[in-house]
């Protein structure tokens, strides 16, 4: 194990963000106590002892990415298309969206670094297989991890029914323990050992702490098979979202919800871009066809799409539960709606009592 | 700044950016019925335009920069080279913007995504085609193959149904393909003096003798169609195996990322938009 002081970290961010851009927890100015992953830069305050609101996917996976850019080069421009006329094409100049930086992330808890290892197998699928992700796969490939250990956790966190819960290491570089005074830190992969190998950190003799144990749902891995046969049971779904609200928190704070919108932003009526921005399945015109035909017409649809999505068919196709058991969805649902109730729910294979 | 000529052609495997669109010219734009446009179009890119080739059924992400992108179905056959033809509903800001397009002007696209129609394994056999609207658009495709392609296959027969007579597709092309088989249309509702059928599709079986358990039968049309269509192909005997169904999803990325177009576990833009019926069997929201 080596050893890095609380007072040196800064010094280590600092080190760290010359050559990369570091994401560190910080709680955000006036929130009143909202953590999120940011940016860091010199001086800013890290928060190593509140769990972040949303997760740390904005690394791999931003809110928005630029797929690419164009200009209109001649008069014109949107103007055509809107008008009477039409863009012409030879006025256009597309230009792809840059590799990604080397990046740090820094204080990622085992649940945020194990969803990019989850996430992994849909977008950063092994060389040679058709459609990877280019821009995903540049960030993940240019990406440490230095995940913090939970020492403490709250009613929410459920990462404990999935494998390794707390002590959990894919998709970390890193692990680092809070300990008096400081971190303990213990290489995962190649890269956090040649990391460690740095003299910022110490030799160290001591001992990890005991790391949280959290709440624990035995055998969700069934749910792969069980969901299946609660698909055609509207009133199982129907009673279990009827208080759900649609606002999409859960799909934006949750660590592996990937799925995007593709659309087109003109900065001005010459210059845009194509972006793509996390969407949400629990949204009503997610689904809705041009035609105004929309396959999953209800909240009770849609509710069932997220559940199966999460525990059949992504262990299903990519042989991995999409859900490290972070609790977010449920410490940020306005309707306080459980997944877990729903999973011990659809465990049972019966609607609870109501 | 990198110009669309310096990036390299897209294919499998290679790390480039799966979404970059490439431009296509226009060389004829026609209105084919009221609200629907017919394009005809070729890559700008010579080796593109050389090299380009698809199966029919497939689809390509259509799109204008600035306005937005949709998955629009390729109506042309593949045995025509060099060029690839689209047809476009105006339906929104998109669709809205391709039908002011005129010869000459270019849009971008990227593609061909999905798994198409199987004619390969249907050789030999007699085709039955059935379409609803503009579903008869990747059914075009597959029709005029087989057209092309004479002797590979049997008996050519095309079911298809629109709303009006005015929003029946490509009625000048059906002489041609009643050298192959024949051609039966019926409309919803008609004007007085319309000489053709009003009802629904599957009256149409009624016209036409098929042989099922040598004909594959290719379906393309709204969700409320299929449930009918299949019945009546399932009373007539067709096997699960060789009824091919083009199933359509709201898409936004193509490729089997974004979530939008799927059926339980599968994907619709690439295990999909085509799928036997003995594929989706047991996927129950499929058809829907």
């Amino acid at each position: 194990m080596k050893f890095i002081s609380s007072d040196a970290i800064p010094e280590l961010l600092e080190a760290l963000s010359a050559s990369s851009v570091v994401w560190a927890p910080r709680e955000l100015t006036g929130s009143g106590g909202t953590v999120m992953f940011e940016r860091w830069r010199t001086g800013d305050p890290i928060d190593l002892e509140h769990f972040s609101s949303l997760s740390a996917k904005d690394v791999v996976l931003p809110r928005t990415e630029k797929l690419f850019g164009y200009t209109y080069a001649f008069g014109g421009g949107l103007g055509g298309a809107f008008g009477n006329g039409a863009p012409a094409g030879e006025q256009l100049v597309i230009e792809p969206a840059e590799p990604a930086p080397p990046a740090v992330l820094f204080g990622a808890r085992a649940c945020d670094a194990k969803a990019l290892d989850v996430l992994d197998a849909l977008f950063n699928n092994p060389e040679g297989e058709a459609y990877n992700d280019p821009q995903y796969q540049s960030r993940r490939k240019s990406l440490t991890v230095i995940t913090l250990a939970c020492t403490t956790c709250d009613e929410a966190c459920f990462c404990s029914s999935f494998g390794n819960g707390t002590s959990e290491k894919a998709g970390s570089d890193i692990i680092v323990y809070p300990v008096e005074g400081g971190l303990l830190a213990e290489a995962v992969s190649s890269r956090g050992e040649a990391l460690l190998a740095e003299p910022i950190f110490e030799e160290s003799e001591q001992a990890p702490p005991p790391l949280a144990e959290t709440a624990r749902i035995e055998g969700l891995e069934r749910l792969e098979e069980k969901l299946p046969r609660l698909f055609d049971d509207m009133d199982f779904w129907q009673e279990i979202s009827e208080r759900c609200t649609s606002c999409g928190f859960c799909t934006y704070g949750c660590p592996t919800c990937y799925c995007f919108n593709i659309h087109d932003e003109m900065r001005s009526d010459r210059e845009g871009e194509r972006q793509r921005s996390w969407d949400a399945c629990m949204f009503a015109l997610y689904t809705q066809e041009t035609s105004g035909h929309n396959p999953r017409p209800t909240l009770a649809h849609r509710y069932r799409n997220r559940i199966n999505h999460k525990f059949s068919y992504y262990p299903e196709n990519q042989g991995k539960i999409l859900c490290t058991g972070c609790g977010r969805c449920i410490r940020g649902c306005p309707a306080g709606l459980d997944i877990r109730d729903v999973l011990r729910a659809a465990l049972e294979e019966a609607p609870r009592e109501p | 700044m990198a110009k669309l000529s310096d990036i390299p052609p897209r294919e499998y495997n290679t790390p480039h950016n799966e979404y970059l669109p490439e431009e296509a010219r226009v060389l004829s734009t026609t209105e084919l019925a009221p609200g629907i446009r017919h394009f005809v179009l070729e890559f700008v890119d010579p080796a593109r335009k050389e090299a380009f080739s698809f199966c029919s059924g497939q689809f390509m992400q259509v799109s204008l920069l600035g306005i937005g992108e949709a998955p629009i179905s390729i109506c042309s056959p593949p045995t025509i080279r060099g060029t690839f033809e689209i047809c476009v509903r105006e339906a929104g800001n998109l669709t809205g913007a391709l039908h002011r397009l005129r010869q000459g002007d270019t849009l971008w696209v990227r593609g061909p995504y999905g798994q198409g129609f199987p004619l390969a394994e249907m050789a030999g056999r007699d085709l039955i085609f059935i379409g609803g609207g503009i579903g008869l658009a990747p059914l075009r495709s597959a029709i005029d193959c087989a057209v092309c392609l004479n002797d590979e296959f049997g008996e050519l027969t095309v079911l298809y149904g629109a709303r009006t007579p005015e929003l029946l597709l490509f009625t000048d092309e059906y002489d041609t393909w009643r050298q192959h088989g024949r051609v039966e249309t019926i409309v919803d509702e008609a004007p007085p003096g319309w000489q053709g059928r009003t009802g629904v599709i599957t009256t149409l079986f009624d016209a036409v003798d098929l042989k099922p358990e040598n004909t594959s039968a290719l379906i393309c049309g709204p969700p409320v169609m299929f449930s009918f269509v299949l019945g009546r192909l399932k009373e007539l005997g067709f096997a699960d195996a060789d009824i091919f169904i083009s199933l359509e999803r709201h898409m936004r990325c193509g490729v089997g990322k974004c979530e939008h177009c799927v059926v339980e576990s599968f994907y619709t833009c690439r295990q999909g938009p085509v799928l036997s019926i003995g594929q989706i069997r047991g996927i129950s929201s499929a058809l829907r």
